[in-house]
């Protein structure tokens, strides 16, 4: 089985809890093509999977209206504007009466599908403007996002602000806690193993990550402040106070490149994704593992650094 | 029929009393205790009010409320063991029959007697046990009734005793499947079915039976009797922490010719809704892309079950993180010690309710595709047609390859310690058997690897939904395993199924969305049914993340009302403040580190100005216009109008030129020039 035959099981039952995905993705033996070298090389296949449907807008997980499940995104074409063309990126729902309605509204245009490891197969249509492709969606009787990666990184919260997250305390007590620091010396940003009661203690500042039962917990302490954050937006929190950069733009190759321990936050890296329908290229340049996104306009570029509150290297 | 049916409760009653007088009459000492075993029998006693995980399924009758019949039995034993009658197996006794014991009982009158006397023998054994325990052995609480089930030739009797089958003699606990309780099958294969569905924990073995690769097996108990063995025991398990219990093959009667049997399917288990009975662990195998074998240990999952449950194990916790039908899969590093010894997982769920989780420990396992769990999961026995693999110890290796090569499994491969199979066992992979082989008489240890002439019908590939519900376009693919399978005919709907090239069933339409299609093996009872299902045509979007003034779904952004107006727009970093028609549209971009700015703003935007226009180089800063669009006069007198104005009069204070210096552009710009100028004066 592929990814592909996953992403018609998440369609045609919609929605599910995430044992009924874990569940899926067992029975329909995914082919477990996962390199040892990839960023998430390291995770089990299912939560490799996982994040691959979510960053590329197939499924939600654990969001509004699926809460501790899954949830499938509908039929979305992602606009995508670029010099001289724009890119539509097939996302959500796929069922082969679909795929075969959006075949017959081609209408001449090409369509392009390239097969991926852990992820479904990337279906793009590309077009002189706009208007083709929105006429495309609506002959195939699926839903149109213009300007994707715009529309999705204007509304998104800034990383250094924090007023959307949770109050919430460290945990102060229990054995089975796994507790590290985000640190970063020199140019080198690592976890620091320390102590539940150093972490809980009162000068204790910065990012924290509470594991147990291979579940991570992320805190950032700010003076009297402990909020629960995504990591990765915490590590750009902690980025930002340091006035650290690390994103690199090409405006040549319209490729944007980082370090892949700085991740960008999901919805942020879903913008990026759909700039060119395909996850980042996973490369180790000077012993450092680096993620580069591919047709990346300078806007969005521009965007991402700003909701990131980055500047290029 | 009523006459035997009044002698049978007379005579039972009888007896009945004659035992409990004689029982109540007759003192036991505890010297005699010895003396009143053979000498070949070993006892095993557990404490009565052991918990669940304490006793070992062999030797723990369910402890039911009374009153009792054998469906009420049937409710405790492995769904497998239920299943013939479930899936109209070819049985010929009438329904009623299962639930009448004294119908039984006629034919077993001269057994009668001596099941009584075994009976009043127990009741002796118990109570001599009880006395030679110890007293912090808590005996005495014990539930104050249980079932026994003894039985005899070929069927058996279930008798309600007060409180002391629990320490009947193992001898004495001999359980039959209950497929045979229930009506007699004079089919071969009823017979290989039933050994092969009953479960092994419910099987009792007498010792001399018991085969050398079992010979482990009582080790791990807690022995009523003292011996050398039970003290080295007591010493080093913790009661607390006792060693599961190892496997026992199904006891065997070579009485019965084995003949075709209708498919063996998986019934699943009634949800536990008591978690008294422990679920069940199955090992797992899976080879990754360099064919290197992984195992695992695959906890069971019902529904009744937390998604999420503590487990402790070995005196450490760990959190199970529920899929569909099983946990997570454990990995253990002293993997081999476990398959060898079993694993016994327990944890309590959020009501409060105890489960637990047994691997019972073996020297031999077979695995094969499961179709809820990808790879290799163990299984109760080799099927015909169907590839396997085999673990086992290395000692055993040899008889097993001998029985292999007996069961016609010619090409497999081994895998030993490089292939990641765990140290002291071996793996055979390809193990697929083309012949049946007749289990020996008793307990056979290779049970597990002699595979039944079973006709089975398999469904397997295709994008299966849920249970037996297939994705239109992707049926499953249609197998007949077993032995024989030429003469059968099968049929699919009922036309005759085609064999493909690739060996599998197909008739026209079979993988139509619809109706159930029904696969049937003519003149047999062997049938499966599947449906196809279509999948939905919409989904409907929602908000599943909220910012402010937008929702997203995927890649869909949903602007709330009040921010509908808002709209994409580009312009050159050069000229970051954008100005619209109103006084109090403006704008200031966000500074970016790029050539153009992106972003939604809440304005039409007719004019971009550069950042600080009465500081700018007027050589090279010009005013872009982006729509003709003329003044739109407000009374606002707000701090964005009059930044609007102080905008637009710093541009003209500077004289920066239009971009495109068109006279139209340049009229327009006039217009808003005195328009700003005007507000600023009566401002």
């Amino acid at each position: 089985m592929t990814p592909n035959e996953l992403l018609l099981w998440l369609s045609a039952r919609k929605e599910g809890s995430w044992p009924q995905f874990r569940g899926a993705v067992e029975t329909l033996e995914l082919a477990n093509q996962g390199e040892e070298s990839e960023s998430d090389g390291s995770l089990p296949l299912h939560l490799r999977v996982c994040f691959n449907l979510e960053r590329l807008s197939h499924v939600e997980f654990d969001a509004n209206g699926c809460e501790d499940g899954w949830r499938i995104v509908p039929p979305t074409l992602a606009l995508s504007h670029h010099h001289d063309k724009v890119t539509g990126v097939l996302c959500g729902a796929r069922t082969p009466k679909l795929l075969s309605r959006i075949v017959q509204a081609l209408n001449g245009l090409s369509l392009e599908r390239t097969a991926q490891k852990d992820s479904p197969d990337v279906i793009r249509v590309s077009a002189p403007d706009a208007g083709v492709l929105m006429q495309l969606a609506r002959q195939a009787g699926i839903s149109c996002q213009t300007d994707a990666p715009t529309a999705l990184l204007s509304h998104l919260p800034l990383v250094n602000s924090l007023t959307g997250w949770h109050r919430d305390p460290l945990p102060n007590a229990g054995k089975d806690w796994d507790v590290k620091q985000f640190v970063i010396e020199k140019k080198v940003a690592r976890w620091r193993p320390l102590t539940i009661q150093e972490a809980n203690a009162p000068c204790a500042q910065g990012l924290f990550r509470f594991t147990r039962y291979q579940i991570p917990h992320y805190f950032l302490r700010e003076g009297n402040e402990t909020i629960r954050i995504p990591g990765a937006i915490g590590k750009y929190h902690v980025l930002c106070r340091r006035q650290r950069r690390v994103l690199k733009y090409n405006r040549k190759e319209c490729s944007l490149t980082l370090p892949a321990v700085y991740r960008p936050p999901l919805l942020t890296e879903r913008a990026l994704i759909l700039c060119s329908g395909f996850p980042p290229a996973f490369s180790v340049v000077r012993e450092r593992p680096t993620l580069e996104y591919r047709d990346i306009p300078e806007e969005v570029a521009g965007m991402t650094a700003e909701a990131l509150k980055q500047d290029f290297v | 029929m009523e006459t035997p049916i009044i002698i049978i409760l007379g005579v039972t009653l009888l007896a009945f009393l004659t035992w409990f007088f004689w029982r109540q009459n007759t003192p036991l000492k505890k010297a005699e205790l010895p003396q009143s075993l053979p000498p070949t029998q070993t006892t095993e006693v557990e404490p009565i009010n052991a918990a669940p995980s304490e006793i070992a399924p062999e030797t723990a009758h369910p402890v039911l409320p009374a009153p009792q019949t054998l469906q009420a039995r049937e409710a405790h034993q492995a769904p497998e063991q239920i299943q013939p009658a479930a899936l109209g197996a070819p049985t010929a006794a009438p329904p009623e029959i299962e639930s009448d014991i004294s119908l039984k009982a006629v034919a077993y009158m001269p057994s009668l007697t001596k099941l009584i006397e075994e009976k009043v023998q127990a009741a002796d054994l118990e109570a001599s046990v009880k006395q030679s325990l110890p007293q912090d052995a808590e005996i005495n609480q014990a539930p104050k009734e249980s079932e026994s089930t003894f039985a005899h030739e070929e069927q058996a009797v279930s008798v309600r005793t007060p409180d002391v089958t629990e320490h009947i003699p193992v001898e004495n606990q001999i359980v039959l499947p209950i497929a045979e309780i229930a009506a007699p099958i004079p089919a071969q294969a009823s017979e290989l079915h039933a050994q092969e569905t009953a479960s092994p924990e419910a099987t009792i073995i007498p010792p001399d039976e018991l085969p050398s690769v079992e010979s482990a097996v009582t080790s791990t108990k807690v022995q009523a009797l003292p011996s050398p063995e039970r003290e080295q025991a007591g010493q080093e398990t913790d009661e607390s922490e006792k060693a599961p219990q190892r496997y026992r093959p199904p006891r065997h009667n070579s009485s019965r010719p084995p003949a075709s049997r209708p498919a063996k399917r998986e019934v699943a288990r009634p949800s536990t809704s008591t978690s008294e009975a422990p679920l069940e662990i199955r090992v797992r195998l899976t080879f990754d892309r360099f064919n290197l074998c992984q195992i695992a240990l695959l906890p069971e999952r019902t529904p009744a079950l937390d998604d999420e449950v503590m487990v402790k194990f070995n005196g450490t916790s760990e959190c199970l993180m529920a899929q569909e039908d099983w946990y997570q899969d454990l990995q253990f590093e002293n993997i081999n010690c476990h398959l060898r010894e079993g694993v016994e997982l327990k944890g309590t769920l959020r009501d409060n309710r105890r489960v637990r989780w047994l691997l019972t420990g073996r020297d031999l396992y077979v695995l094969a595709q499961h179709q809820r769990a990808s790879g290799f999961v163990s299984t109760n026995r080799l099927a015909l047609g169907r590839s396997h693999v085999v673990l086992c110890t290395a000692e055993l290796l040899p008889q097993v390859e001998a029985i292999l090569s007996e069961a016609g499994c010619g090409q497999y491969a081994r895998l030993d310690q490089s292939s990641g199979v765990p140290v002291g066992w071996v793996g055979l992979r390809g193990v697929s058997p083309t012949k049946a082989m007749a289990l020996e008489a008793g307990v056979d240890p290779f049970y597990a690897i002699k595979p039944a002439p079973d006709l089975e019908i398999e469904l397997e590939g295709g994008v299966c939904l849920r249970n037996s519900i297939w994705l239109a376009g992707y049926p499953p693919r249609i197998k007949l395993l077993g032995q024989s399978i030429e003469g059968v005919k099968v049929l699919i709907d009922g036309k005759e199924a085609r064999p493909t090239a690739e060996g599998f069933l197909t008739v026209d339409g079979y993988d139509a969305a619809g109706q159930p299609h029904v696969i049937s093996c003519e003149g047999l009872s062997c049938s499966r049914s599947y449906s196809i299902e279509e999948p939905p045509d919409s989904w409907q979007p929602w908000p599943a993340h909220e910012f402010g003034e937008a929702t997203m779904c995927g890649p869909l952004v949903e602007l709330m009302p009040a921010a509908a107006s808002r709209r994409i727009f580009s312009v050159p970093m050069s000229n970051p403040l954008l100005i619209g028609a109103e006084p109090g549209q403006i704008l200031r971009c966000s500074r970016r580190n790029v050539a153009r700015w992106k972003g939604f703003v809440p304005f039409d935007v007719v004019w971009a100005l550069p950042a600080n226009p009465l500081h700018c180089d007027k050589k090279t800063a010009r005013i872009l216009q982006f729509a003709d669009a003329p003044f739109v006069s407000s009374k606002s007198r707000s701090k964005a109008a009059l930044k609007w104005c102080n905008a637009v009069l710093d541009a003209s204070r500077k004289g920066l030129q239009i971009d495109n210096n068109s006279p139209e552009s340049i009229a327009r710009w006039c217009e808003y020039k005195k328009a700003a100028r005007k507000i600023w004066r009566a401002s």
